[in-house]
């Protein structure tokens, strides 16, 4: 547990895809530059942009073509994943010189407990200030750290200034410096939530801190209470190096063609179903839920979900519970350009749980000695070594077995995605 | 692009230390390092690399002709050695 007084901070490298690849293309570090998708395949959307990308008002999540329309002499760099977790190693190892406390939250976010620290290398500003010096003179990259007593206004605090400054959220200033900014700015409030808070008239961190709990707990549940916790500078949960980032698995994609078929989907679902199965049983996890995200051709996008009878790690109880979930619970109108399928609810493979009387508990045993058995010829002998003949029809749909989105490379580290 | 490539030949210590000893570079320079200032991990932005420099008092050779070159800055990266 972290004590009261203790120093977090919240490492934050800017702009991380666009700066790594400004760093190896001297020649294009002046001119506005965006990582993006692999456009051939669809995945033409902005993954990271540069400062100067930044003004001509591109956004991250935007496709290309609508960057290049903003601005014409726009340099599209292809993303290098490897090239990306290569410095993200580089970056946790400075960081353990500080502390060996970093819990990774994201490829380009680190959380450091720098309580035990401070002793060593000063308080938390110096040690942030060192921490940004040796990225920029080692790295030639730059890094913002938000500093706090805690892990919620540690990244409050970094998202303040950008880019590569020290921030400070102190337990004598966060009433000055918190509580005045939106709500939305806080982690665990999105657009969603914010809303909703809006229409409760509560419009800053500071309002949150002091709304009424009965009303929170009525609208939020007691999500709602932690929000009003978190808005007090009350968080206490500890930063965790061994912690894996991790509340779901999933697999999504962009379909090479928008479905419009039940079949198609259904396809889709299989096929993603049976990379999150690979990546639950290589962790030693069962999930409890489905959740699958659609977004249709108007890039609108909806996540519906539904828990299962038993935990599981079965691509085909996945997959099943998946397109259960959207055919009973999607309208499906418009043409589907991207499916997600995500494992929710997650536990550990060994944990108990009850059976009834009357499933075949036998048969779903074998079923996992089976899928367990082609875990194994993939170890050996590659990823599409072996697939079910029901998924051989969704390669074109998905890309091969065990495609990783790409836009989050931290499979590569974790095999999860977060 | 600020950025030569070079050959090194280099001592690997016991202590996982790596120390260059000669270099030459993709066209044909040659030069001894008679000292190695200081080594530490750096980027290069003139260059675009992120990794160890060492800047390195050095002797070329020009038509047998010994030039001393202080200063040198010599770096190693993924990609393998290059001068700045």
């Amino acid at each position: 547990m972290p004590s009261p007084n203790g120093v977090v901070a919240l490492c934050d490298a800017n702009n991380f895809y666009a700066s790594c690849a400004c760093l190896y293309n001297p020649e294009i570090r002046e001119k506005p530059v965006v990582v993006g998708g692999d456009e051939g395949a669809r995945h033409g959307i902005v993954l990271s942009k540069n400062y100067h990308a930044k003004r001509f008002g591109i956004q991250t999540a935007e496709t290309l073509n609508e960057a290049r329309r903003k601005c014409r002499d726009l340099v599209v760099v292809r993303a290098d994943f490897d090239l990306y977790l290569r410095f993200a190693k580089k970056l946790w190892a400075i960081y353990h010189d500080y502390t060996p406390l970093v819990e990774p939250y994201g490829i380009d976010e680190c959380y450091l407990d720098l309580t035990g620290s401070t002793r060593l290398f000063g308080g938390g500003k110096e040690i942030g200030d060192d921490i940004r010096r040796r990225v920029r003179e080692e790295l030639g990259i730059t890094v913002t750290v938000g500093v706090s007593f805690n892990k919620v206004f540690a990244k409050l605090a970094s998202d303040l200034i950008k880019p590569d400054a020290t921030v400070l959220i102190t337990k004598e200033n966060y009433k000055e410096t918190a509580w005045p900014l939106p709500a939305s700015r806080m982690i665990f409030v999105g657009s969603e939530t914010y809303r909703k808070l809006l229409a409760m008239d509560i419009y800053t961190i500071g309002d949150l801190a002091k709304a009424d709990e009965e009303r929170l707990k009525l609208r939020f549940g007691k999500n709602g209470l932690l929000l009003k916790i978190y808005a007090n500078g009350y968080d206490m949960s500890p930063v965790d190096p061994g912690a894996v980032p991790v509340n779901g698995v999933s697999h999504s994609n962009t379909l090479p063609y928008d479905a419009t078929t039940p079949e198609e989907v259904r396809s889709a679902i299989y096929m993603l179903s049976e990379g999150v199965a690979i990546r639950l049983r290589s962790q030693g996890l069962k999930c409890n839920g489905v959740q699958i995200y659609i977004r249709d051709n108007e890039m609108a996008s909806v996540i519906r979900q539904g828990q299962l009878q038993y935990p599981t790690y079965l691509a085909g109880e996945i997959a099943a519970k998946g397109f259960e979930v959207f055919t009973e619970k999607y309208r499906f109108v418009k043409p589907i350009r991207t499916i997600g399928v995500k494992a929710i609810s997650l536990q550990d493979q060994f944990k108990m749980y009850q059976l009834d009387l009357f499933g075949d508990h036998t048969h779903r045993e074998r079923l996992e000695r089976a899928e367990q058995a082609m875990d194994d010829i993939r170890a050996r002998f590659g990823k599409n070594a072996v697939m079910k003949a029901g998924n051989l029809g969704s390669k074109d749909l998905t890309g091969h077995l065990g495609h990783n989105s790409e836009t989050n490379p931290l499979i590569e580290l974790y095999d999860i995605h977060t | 692009m600020g950025k030569v490539k070079t050959a090194v030949l280099a001592h690997f210590t016991l202590d996982e230390q790596v120390i260059p000893l000669r270099l030459e570079t993709e066209d044909g320079a040659r030069l001894k390092i008679d000292r190695v200032r200081d080594a530490r991990p750096a980027a290069s932005l003139k260059a675009g690399a992120s990794g160890v420099r060492y800047i390195c008092d050095c002797t070329a050779y020009n038509d047998g002709e010994e030039v001393p070159v202080d200063g040198l800055r010599l770096f190693r990266d993924d990609d393998g050695w290059f001068l700045e």
